[in-house]
């Protein structure tokens, strides 16, 4: 299926309208909301319901402040940061060790996906960061070695000029899908 | 608190000028070491991040005039908004080589005894 969506899709409308933003306007974001957005990172799925993922809010704009400064991929100015972290010793506790390791990756990446789109209906725009120093991010989040800094999300009201990119093509999905077997 | 970090607490002194400073210290830091791992493109970025809070710490510290602020501005908000069009990157750019250049011609000038 592709192209204009019947009404009754909503979900659809709201990953495919989903976009990066990375200007923000300086408005706090309110506390409730900041936990809306974890509750939708909860609802992600984990193998085996082992929730290990640990969500490190922060608001305070001098500790932001200085996570941008070891966070080259953050080049907006938001009004909180979600830290996604891995609890790794609960993980091995579970017998989720190294061999699973992928799995939450990818689970942690559907938290993600979870927040960026839950901050929509909050009227929040978000941004994934990947390119930030993890031992620097240990030091000002204070993280145990127990705990793994994989990813962030920066959210923030967007401003008035963050308008979506132009709409991007649609997909080749022949090139993308392949039906029963590899072709 | 140290000896030794008394020492460093003069090399980095308080107030916005030096929090300023101290931000982009780290920046740059990180950005060399991240970009040994990212896409060669990034390179270019994040020196113009840097460009950016260079400026914004010279500005904290009060070593800017007006066309200064008004150029690193303009950098600073392009910055985030190019995106990875290579070919407009490369005019935004040489732009800003030309400015800085020419400034620093300008306000530098060279003569027999410099």
């Amino acid at each position: 299926m592709s192209g204009a969506l019947p009404d009754s899709l909503p979900v659809m409308e709201r990953i495919l309208s989903r976009h990066v933003t990375r200007d923000f306007q300086e408005r706090p974001i309110p506390e409730e909301t900041l936990l809306q957005l974890i509750r939708a990172a909860c609802a992600a799925p984990w193998g085996g319901g082992a929730h290990v993922g640990r969500y490190v809010v922060v608001t305070a704009n001098l500790n932001l402040r200085k996570i941008r400064a070891v966070s080259p991929g953050m080049t907006g100015k938001p009004s909180a940061v979600i830290a996604l972290c891995l609890d790794t010793g609960e993980a091995e506790e579970l017998g989720l060790g190294s061999g699973q390791k992928t799995a939450l990756y990818l689970a942690l990446g559907a938290a993600m996906q979870n927040i960026l789109l839950a901050a929509q209906d909050f009227g929040l725009g978000g941004c994934p960061i990947g390119s930030f120093h993890r031992g620097a991010l240990r030091i000002l989040l204070g993280l145990p070695e127990s705990l793994e800094p994989v990813l962030m999300v920066a959210v923030g009201f967007p401003t008035p000029v963050d308008r979506p990119k132009p709409e991007p093509p649609e997909p080749d999905l022949s090139r993308f899908t392949h039906w029963e077997r590899f072709s | 608190m140290s000896e030794e970090a008394d020492d460093r607490k003069g090399i980095l002194p308080g107030g916005e000028a030096g929090l300023a400073f101290a931000e982009t210290l780290a920046f740059l830091a990180t950005a060399a070491n991240g970009t040994l791992h990212e896409p060669k493109l990034y390179g270019t970025l994040r020196l113009m991040q840097a460009l950016d809070r260079v400026a914004g710490a010279m500005e904290a510290a009060g070593l800017t005039d007006e066309a200064l602020l008004v150029k690193a501005r303009e950098i600073g908000a392009r910055v985030t908004t190019l995106g990875f069009d290579q070919a407009a990157w490369e005019d935004f750019t040489n732009d800003a080589v030309q400015f800085f250049v020419e400034r620093l011609h300008d306000t530098h000038p060279v003569s027999r005894d410099t």
